[in-house]
């Protein structure tokens, strides 16, 4: 059964990545150039700072930052010359422990007798004491695509009121600009972004932060789409769907997901083809979706409510006049989302993110089913 | 000898824009390509070479294994992984280094099985494959990820090494902040523990109470040895070795084992677990903090080629830039061992790995983490040079015989010179232990100089033992030869090494660890510091609250879905008709809120925080703690008519950030982290509660998070540089101290110098005792024995009825009844004074919070500031007194 599902949806593949060839710009570099790292703050705090240690700093870590001051103490002071710090050496938690002290040392809190400016350009100085780190300058991680799609594993911020950074996320950016952003454990599309690739914000700092996608969001998944996207099992009861593996097959990208049953147990799995339909030379974000229960825990899309606004008339073969592709229905799958279901293939959907349906649309889908153009 | 390394491969990732950009902007840090003087000690006998890389390659190390033939694979921090073809060339230029993929979340950890690349990521364990064998990664398969990851920066995914069966093994931070910052926690399962992953993804949690457990190895046996780094409850840094279900002493993770699941309990922030006492697994080896303070991997050595006795272990240490040498032995059935300092100043070295040559690569990164030898990125390789070096071969504990007492016996790698003789002048020991609690390390304690009784070495002069009577167990120590050269006349490269005793070999075990448990300190955090505690006192007070009463609270016989009240003062409960909300005066900006609440059954609530967000209160377990469509992430409440604690910590929407809950707990347990909000207001707004039915609440506290910068021209009034110029006046004794003016009762006026004061804002720290009571006055004036002017009290418990926050200027005054400061705690005393048409405003706020206001039309017209003391009894503070016009 699933062999035979595959046959039928890798039929409309073909001039799907046709059209997606033609589309996009150039391919262009993944990092961008940064400036050369700068250590040592500069400017006309300076010398300010450099008074404000020797008051309160120096006794205990030294004139020149060596740890070896005049004050006795039970543990060493830290040596700024060596540049290793309780708490990371990020300005942000050099900052922390001269705001807050070290619990458990003689490093008081500076909370009450210095202001945060005066904190926060001491944390800076002390910092330019020590050797150079790495440091990532802004934009010195910003990720451009190539020429092929680019998959990236990481944290995302929330996308809409409520909702949480989701630390296992995936996002998926292509030549031509758009980007999806799924969650992997929910196997869902969150979102569309249409603009520059990505910012690995993790880069900076001690890592773990949330990536940040540059572009602008062009659709957003809602409770609607949600509910027509959804797989369920032979009783109506819905499936959840995780993402285990995503792959860059020739231009395109193919996400392979397992599905679970509402007890948790796994029933079946399938593919999520991303691909692009070009519409007058627009791409057209197109996403073929194959799924298969396993034998006795059959997994089919729910049906879609409202009526249909295009049909797709099955493809024959002449010869033999075998059906090669069922007959295609069009209907609205929540907003700038449309779906089409095949006739009699129930685990198999194809999403077209577009505002609004055309007839060019039709024709584009038509022609990608259609390799002769009948 | 060290050239560059040019790729002729150059990775299409790091293409820069046209072909003559400058070359090696892209590249953050310095990697060092030539090696300059060798200034370390073990130049002689170790050779250190770096590989340079391509421009833009900023390699972060975090995983290194082999291929079959040859190449070296390197997954980074920065979720990269890159191929370095001919890694063991004679001459370093021969290395490729290529990009092999990007886009991981991060990479700490890669093993080799079969050609197949299998990459830690933060959250999964992926394979890589290269289906179209172009060189380049095109899919990327999860093999396992059923672990916890909130979002916190901290929760790092450690490994990866790979047993005999297949099974891989890798270590989970905690993640750091409850109740404060410093504090590991584990808020989803499994940070803090050791997990084992099979080869077909079922993940089995291994061990666990471990807090940054950055490296962890199997050696040739299969033991499975991970060290951690100094924090809370790690006293420095450890090298377990695990065994399966073992508790190495974090207490965090306890959470997650099934007895707490299954009863519900919580380890303690500050109270040292049950299971700590006689429960803990034994660290195998502590790393002294001068050699280790960020402890990476370790790997045995199994090729005898790198001028290491074959058996001994290689370990990765990033802050102080060097590798070290370890040997373990079993004792009683319990692993402990001894650690030297191998080859210094390579670098941030993370992680180690040796190629089948015997050379040892070392893999660099310190970002975040901090580093004192340079190259806090990149890569090196280290080659015994074969000029074998005098140093200490192992240690090992030996039994004590007749009247001889336990000891220990040192083998050297080359005779010892006739001249040096083991004496008391030549050998030096000292033993300590460790604190275990949960301040940030500990100290060496009990550090005693012990006396040796005992010197002997052996004929052919490669053995020296020491014993003393002295000797405990459960305790460090480290051994110093002084002068000791190898009869071929080399200076012992290495004299120090350290050795921890975990149990004698023979007579009866301790139950001693060497990190052990004291009396917890002194909570850190002043926990009523900056706090307003909204219901304390006149519980009513702080809050439009119509409808509502102080009583006592249970549920109703008859009628469960409702409480039934009576006198008393434990709960706050709508029991009027028409009840309203339960909102408060003051508004707020970012903030720590916490309260107590129950319902009844069926009852629903919801808490507002200003107009960031709502949090549903519900009698249904799984669906209290909603907010909007996030459920919460675990279950903490249990059933109607107990109380339950909320606490959250939220943020209000700025320009550059979205209004946020950085986290919400109920009951002890993290049930939300890291939600955003879009399309706030940004403004500060009331702490509000609303029941359609009935909500019993108690114990609202607020912390201000955002307490107001001193912006603008504040002059300060110090009188550290001007005493002489402040006068006292009355009955009251004004001293100056460390911590500013101290006054004590009874009644007197402390005058600043300053006077004709109209509109201003006044700002200071001030505290006073139980029972005490004072105030700032402003506008104030001599008026015969008494002063005019407004106070502004300071006042946490004196029962006159005007606390903390109150204004007072006779039929003027505005009492506050509510004791929103604790007694003898540091509050922020705002006080702004401004005059229009309608004649004086006096404003006060607490903690950066506006908790009252007067306006008085017919007001004094200026004057000065002066410092009250009312009564015998009193120790009133002020500092950092200043004013802004």
């Amino acid at each position: 059964m699933l062999s035979n599902l595959l046959a039928a949806l890798c039929a409309a593949l073909p001039l799907g990545l046709a059209a997606h060839g033609a589309s996009g710009p150039a391919p262009t570099p993944s990092l961008l150039p940064s400036s050369p790292a700068i250590a040592l703050p500069a400017g006309p705090n300076v010398f300010d700072v450099k008074a404000v240690y020797a008051e309160q700093c120096a006794k205990c870590h030294g004139e020149n930052g060596d740890g070896k001051g005049t004050a006795e103490l039970e543990r060493p002071a830290r040596s700024f010359l060596d540049g290793g710090y309780s708490y990371g050496n990020t300005e942000k938690a050099v900052l922390r422990s001269i705001t807050y002290g070290i619990p458990g040392t003689p490093m008081p809190a500076f909370e009450e007798t210095l202001s945060e400016d005066d904190r926060r350009a001491l944390a800076a100085f002390v910092i330019g004491l020590g050797p150079k780190g790495t440091i990532v300058k802004p934009g010195a991680s910003v990720l451009t695509v190539g020429d092929k799609p680019q998959i990236v594993h990481g944290m995302v911020p929330a996308l809409r009121e409520g909702s949480r950074r989701e630390p296992r996320s995936l996002i998926v950016g292509f030549p031509n600009g758009t980007t999806l952003q799924y969650t992997k454990n929910s196997g869902t599309l969150e979102a569309l972004f249409v603009g520059n690739f990505l910012d690995r914000r993790d880069w900076g700092g001690r890592g773990g932060t949330a990536l940040k996608p540059l572009g602008t969001v062009t659709w957003k998944r809602s409770a609607e789409h949600s509910a027509s996207a959804g797989l369920v099992d032979a009783n109506g009861k819905p499936l959840t769907s995780k993402i285990r593996a995503a792959r860059i097959v020739g231009d395109d990208v193919r996400l392979d997901f397992v599905l679970h049953g509402p007890d948790g147990k796994r029933v079946g799995g399938g593919n999520e083809f991303l691909t692009f339909l070009n519409v007058g030379g627009v791409p057209v974000p197109q996403r073929s979706i194959v799924a298969s229960g396993r034998p006795g825990m059959p997994a089919a899309f729910a049906p879609l409510k409202g009526d249909a606004i295009a049909t797709i008339d099955a493809v024959t073969d002449p010869e033999s006049g075998n059906v090669l592709q069922p007959k295609a229905t069009v209907k609205g799958a929540g907003k700038d989302l449309f779906a089409l279901d095949f006739e009699g293939l129930t685990g198999v959907r194809v999403l077209v993110h577009t505002s609004s349906w055309s007839d060019d649309l039709t024709a584009a889908i038509r022609s990608s089913l259609n390799p002769e153009g009948n | 000898m060290l050239a560059l390394i040019v790729s002729s491969l150059a990775p299409l990732a790091f293409q820069t824009d046209t072909p003559d950009a400058p070359k090696g902007e892209a590249v953050a840090a310095p990697a060092v390509a030539v090696e300059s003087v060798p200034t370390r000690p073990e130049g002689a006998t170790w050779d250190v070479e770096y590989f340079t890389l391509p421009d833009g390659c900023v390699l972060e190390v975090g995983g290194m294994d082999f291929m079959s033939d040859g190449r070296l694979v390197v997954t980074t921090r920065r979720g990269q992984v890159w191929m370095i073809k001919n890694p063991l060339a004679d001459d370093i230029i021969e290395a490729e280094v290529t990009l092999f993929h990007e886009g991981l979340w991060e990479g700490l950890g890669l093993s080799i099985v079969n050609d197949k690349i299998y990459v830690l990521q933060r959250g999964e364990l992926s394979l890589l494959e290269d289906t179209d064998s172009d060189g380049r990664c095109d899919g990327v398969v999860t093999i396992a990820d059923d672990w916890g990851v909130s979002g916190h920066y901290h929760e790092f995914a450690f490994g990866l090494p790979r047993d005999k069966n297949g099974h891989w093994y890798m270590g989970l931070n905690v993640s750091f902040g409850d109740p404060e910052w410093w504090h590991g926690r584990s808020s989803v399962p499994y940070r803090g523990w050791v997990m084992r992953v099979s080869p077909d993804g079922t993940v089995t949690p291994w061990a666990h109470g471990v807090r940054s457990p950055n490296g962890v190895a199997l050696d040739s046996k299969d033991r499975l040895f991970v060290t951690d780094n100094q924090g809370d409850w790690v006293a420095s840094s450890p090298i377990y070795h695990i065994q399966e279900g073992g508790f190495y002493g974090h207490p965090k993770p306890l959470n997650w084992t099934d007895e707490y699941r299954a009863s519900g309990r919580l380890a303690s922030d500050e109270i040292p677990p049950a299971e700590a006492a006689t429960g803990r697994q034994p660290v195998a080896v502590w790393i002294p903090y001068k050699w280790s303070r960020s402890t990476g991997n370790l790997l045995e050595d199994t090729t005898g080629k790198f001028g290491v006795p074959k058996g001994q272990f290689v370990v990765a240490e990033l802050t102080n830039g060097m590798i070290l040498r370890a040997g373990f032995e079993e004792v009683q059935g319990v692993t402990q061992g001894w650690i030297v300092p191998l080859v210094q100043k390579i670098g941030s070295v993370n992680r180690v790995i040796q190629a089948p040559d015997g050379s040892v690569f070392c893999g660099f990164t310190d970002r975040g983490w901090g580093g004192t030898q340079g190259h806090a990125d990149g890569l090196a390789r280290v080659r015994f040079s074969g000029d074998d070096p005098m140093e200490i071969h192992s240690m090992k504990i030996i039994d004590a015989a007749g009247d001889k007492p336990y000891g220990f016996e040192l083998k050297f790698t080359q005779p010892i010179a006739e001249d040096w003789k083991p004496t008391a002048e030549t050998i030096s020991m000292i033993q300590y232990d460790y604190d275990y609690w949960w301040e940030y390390g500990s100290p060496e304690r009990h550090t005693l100089k012990t006396e040796i009784s005992h010197f002997a070495i052996s004929p052919d002069r490669k053995k020296v033992s020491v014993r003393t009577e002295d000797l405990l167990p459960a305790m460090c120590v480290r051994i110093k030869m002084d002068g000791m050269t190898s009869k071929g006349g080399n200076a012992l490269l290495h004299p120090e090494i350290a050795y921890t005793i975990n149990q004698f070999p023979s007579g009866p075990k301790t139950n001693a660890y060497v990190s052990k448990i004291v009396p917890p300190p002194p909570s850190k955090g002043d926990v009523d510091k900056g706090v307003l505690r909204l219901t304390w006192g006149d519980a009513l007070g702080q809050f439009d609250a119509k409808g509502w009463e102080l009583c006592d609270a249970k549920l109703s016989g008859d009628d469960p879905s409702r409480f039934d009240t009576s006198l008393g003062n434990g709960a706050l409960v709508a029991t009027g008709a028409g009840a309203g909300n339960f909102t408060s005066r003051a508004s707020f900006g970012d903030a720590f809120m916490r309260l107590d609440f129950m319902l009844p059954k069926g009852g629903t609530a919801a808490v507002h925080l200003g107009d960031v967000c709502v949090i549903n209160l519900s009698d249904d377990p799984a669906a209290c703690g909603a907010i909007g469509d996030a459920a919460p992430t675990a279950q903490a409440y249990g059933r109607a008519g107990e109380w339950y604690t909320l606490e959250t910590y939220y943020r209000l929407g700025t320009e550059t950030s979205p209004a946020a809950v950085d986290r919400v707990v109920l009951n002890g347990m993290t049930i939300h982290e890291g939600l955003e909000f879009e399309g706030t207001s940004g403004t500060r707004g009331p702490i509000s509660v609303s029941s359609a039915g009935q909500v019993a609440l108690r114990d609202i506290r607020v912390k201000p998070l955002d307490r107001p910068a001193d912006a603008g021209d504040w002059t300060f009034l110090d009188p550290s540089e001007d005493w002489d110029a402040w006068e006292a006046v009355g009955d009251a004794e004004f001293t100056l101290g460390a911590e500013g003016v101290t006054a004590k009762g009874a009644l007197g006026f402390l005058w600043a110098p300053v006077e004709g004061l109209t509109d201003f804002t006044l700002r200071a720290q001030v505290q006073v005792n139980a029972n005490g009571a004072g105030a700032l006055v402003v506008r104030a004036k001599e008026d015969g024995d008494d002063v005019d002017g407004y106070a502004v009290r300071i006042n946490t418990s004196f029962p006159d009825g005007a606390l903390s926050g109150s204004i007072r200027r006779g039929d003027k005054s505005t009492n506050i009844g509510t004791e929103l400061i604790a007694s003898d705690t540091w509050m922020d005393l705002e006080v702004q004074v401004t005059t229009a048409d309608g004649g004086a405003t006096i404003v006060a706020l607490l903690n950066g919070v506006e908790v009252n206001r007067v306006t008085d039309p017919n007001p004094i017209e200026a004057g000065g500031i002066a410092l009250r003391c009312d009564h015998e009894g009193t120790v009133l503070k002020l500092q950092n007194l200043r004013i802004l016009k």
